[in-house]
C-alpha cells in the first residue's frame, strides 16, 4: 500500500537556501512592506510571515524568480492588512510615512520626500503597482503574474496612478 | 514627449533607498522567523469544539460576575457598568493573583519614574506598576487569557497604576497569558498578539512580596542555555525548582549579554533571558550558581 501524503514528515527549506534568500531580499521585502503600510512593526510582521511561509511551504521557485515570489506574498499580505485596518484609518486617519534615512544621508531632499509621501498616500491599488514597477523595477507582464491581474489592468493602474500622483503633488496633499 | 511624472518616478528607487536606508532586516527578525517556523510545524491543532464551549462558559461567567458584583443594580445603566469593567478587572489582577502594590513594599533598589526612549529595547508596557518588555513579534492566539485593560500610549512610562506603553497605540487591548499571570501579558494589536515578558525598569523589579517564581510563572517544558544545551521534561522542571529555591535577588539592573536562557512553556510561549556568569537577567538580576552548575553538569 502506498503511503498517504499526509503522513509524510513536514518539509522544510534547506537552511543555506533560506539564509541566502534572507540576506539578499529580506530588506527589500521589509522596505516595500513599510512603503506600502507606513507602519514599521506591521512591515516586520509581513516580512516575518513571508519568510515563514517560504520556510514552511517550500514553494518550487524558478531560478531568478525568488524575489518576485517573496514580493508577491508580501504585497498580498500588505493588502490584507491594509483592508483589515480601514476602520482604524477612517477613525484615526492614515498612518504618516515616517522616513527612516540612513544616518549617513544627511542632506534632506524635500522633493524626493514629497514624492515618497505622495506614493504612500495613493489608493492601495495604484500604490502596489507603482511600488513594484518603479521601486522594484518589475515589468508589466511580471506584475500581472504577481498580482493575478490582466496586463491591461496593470498598465491602466500605472497610468492612473501617475495622474493621481501628479494631482497629489500639485495640491501638496502628500 | 515623456510624461514628467514618469521621469520623477524613475528616481523612486534612489529616493526610497535614501529615505529608508535605516530600515534593515536584522538578525533579530531572522531569529524570530526561524523560531516561528519551528513553532508552526510543531503547533498542535486546537480542539474545535472547545472554542464555542469556552466562549459560552466565558459569557456565563461574565454575566454571573456582573450580577455578583451588583453591576446590574444600583443607579448605573447596564452600559455604564460595562464601561467600568476594565478598571475593575485590573484591580482584581493586582490585588488577587499578585501581591498589592503599596509603595513601601517595592523590592526594587530605587523607586520612581522611568523615562524610556522609544527605540530602547523594542518597547515597554506597564500594568499596574509591573513592567513588561516586548519579547517577540507574534504569538499564537491560544495563549490569550483574560482582559486586563486598554493601553494608554505614553512617551515616558511611570510606575503608577493603570495600563500604559511606549510602543502600543492608544486602546490596544492587553490580556493575561493563561497560567502565566504576572509573568507575561499579550497585546492584541489588530488581531496580532504580541508577547511582553516581565522585566525591570527604572529601578523597579519585583513588587510586593513577589519572588523570581512569580515573574516566570508557568508550566515549563524545555530549557535551553546557549552554548551548553537543551533540557526538557522532568529535568527542566527540576532545574527550574532549583532556580526558584536558590536564586537571590542581586538588584534591578538587567543588561544584555551574549548568553541566553530560553524557557519554553507548555503553551508554546518562549521567554528569552540574558545570562551573565551565574547571574540571570530577567525581572531584575538574580544570582544562582547552583542552577547554572547543575545545568552544565547535565552535559559535561
Amino acid at each position: 500500500m502506498s503511503e498517504s501524503p499526509r503522513s509524510a514528515p513536514p518539509k522544510r527549506m534547506d537552511d543555506a537556501v533560506f539564509e541566502l534568500l534572507y540576506q539578499k531580499y529580506a530588506t527589500d521585502v521589509l522596505r516595500v512592506s513599510y512603503f506600502y503600510l507606513g507602519d514599521r512593526q506591521k512591515a516586520e510582521d509581513v516580512t516575518q510571515d513571508v519568510f515563514v511561509k517560504l520556510l514552511t511551504s517550500c514553494p518550487e521557485l524558478e531560478e531568478g524568480k525568488e524575489k518576485a515570489w517573496l514580493l508577491k506574498v508580501a504585497v498580498n499580505r500588505c493588502r490584507d492588512l491594509w483592508r483589515a485596518s480601514w476602520v482604524k484609518r477612517v477613525v484615526l486617519g492614515s498612518p504618516q510615512l515616517e522616513l527612516i534615512p540612513d544616518e549617513r544621508a544627511v542632506d534632506e531632499r524635500l522633493e524626493k520626500q514629497e514624492l515618497l509621501k505622495a506614493v504612500h498616500s495613493l489608493p492601495a491599488q495604484f500604490r502596489e503597482v507603482i511600488l513594484l514597477h518603479y521601486y522594484q523595477g518589475y515589468g508589466i507582464a511580471e506584475i500581472s503574474g504577481m498580482l493575478d491581474l490582466p496586463e491591461g489592468t496593470i498598465s491602466s493602474r500605472l497610468s492612473r496612478g501617475r495622474k493621481k500622483l501628479e494631482e497629489i503633488l500639485k495640491d501638496g496633499d502628500a | 514627449m515623456k510624461d514628467p511624472m514618469e521621469e520623477k518616478l524613475q528616481d523612486l528607487p534612489r529616493a526610497a533607498d535614501e529615505a529608508f536606508g535605516g530600515l534593515q532586516a536584522t538578525q533579530g527578525l531572522r531569529n524570530r522567523i526561524l523560531e516561528q517556523a519551528d513553532g508552526s510545524r510543531s503547533e498542535r491543532k486546537p480542539l474545535r469544539w472547545l472554542v464555542p464551549a469556552m466562549s459560552c462558559a466565558g459569557v456565563l461567567l461574565i454575566v454571573a460576575g456582573l450580577f455578583m458584583t451588583g453591576a446590574f443594580g444600583g443607579g448605573k445603566t447596564g452600559i455604564d457598568s460595562l464601561l467600568v469593567m476594565p478598571e475593575q478587572q485590573i484591580a482584581v489582577v493586582a490585588q488577587g493573583n499578585a501581591p498589592s502594590l503599596e509603595e513601601g513594599q517595592l523590592t526594587a533598589d530605587v523607586g520612581g519614574t522611568a523615562s524610556i526612549s522609544q527605540n530602547a529595547g523594542g518597547g515597554m508596557l506597564v500594568v499596574d506598576g509591573r513592567y513588561y518588555c516586548l519579547q517577540s513579534g507574534k504569538v499564537s492566539s491560544s495563549v490569550k487569557g483574560s482582559y486586563l485593560g486598554d493601553a494608554r500610549y505614553v512617551n515616558s512610562v511611570s510606575g503608577q497604576g493603570g495600563v500604559c506603553s511606549d510602543c502600543l497605540s492608544d486602546g490596544t487591548g492587553i490580556y493575561t497569558v493563561a497560567g502565566m499571570e504576572g509573568a507575561a501579558v499579550v497585546a492584541d494589536d489588530g488581531g496580532t498578539l504580541r508577547l511582553f515578558r516581565r522585566t525591570s525598569c527604572g529601578g523597579i523589579a519585583t513588587v510586593g512580596g513577589e519572588s523570581l517564581r512569580d515573574t516566570l510563572r508557568g508550566d515549563v517544558e524545555m530549557l535551553s542555555l546557549s552554548g551548553v544545551g537543551t533540557l526538557d521534561g522532568d529535568d527542566a522542571r527540576q532545574l527550574m525548582n532549583t532556580l526558584f529555591s536558590c536564586a537571590s535577588y542581586a538588584g534591578s539592573e538587567s543588561r544584555e549579554s551574549g548568553t541566553t536562557l530560553t524557557i519554553t512553556y507548555t503553551n508554546g510561549v518562549k521567554i528569552k533571558l540574558y545570562v551573565s556568569g551565574d547571574r540571570l537577567m530577567g525581572c531584575g538580576s538574580w544570582n544562582c550558581p547552583e542552577f547554572f552548575s547543575a545545568f552544565r553538569g547535565m552535559f559535561y
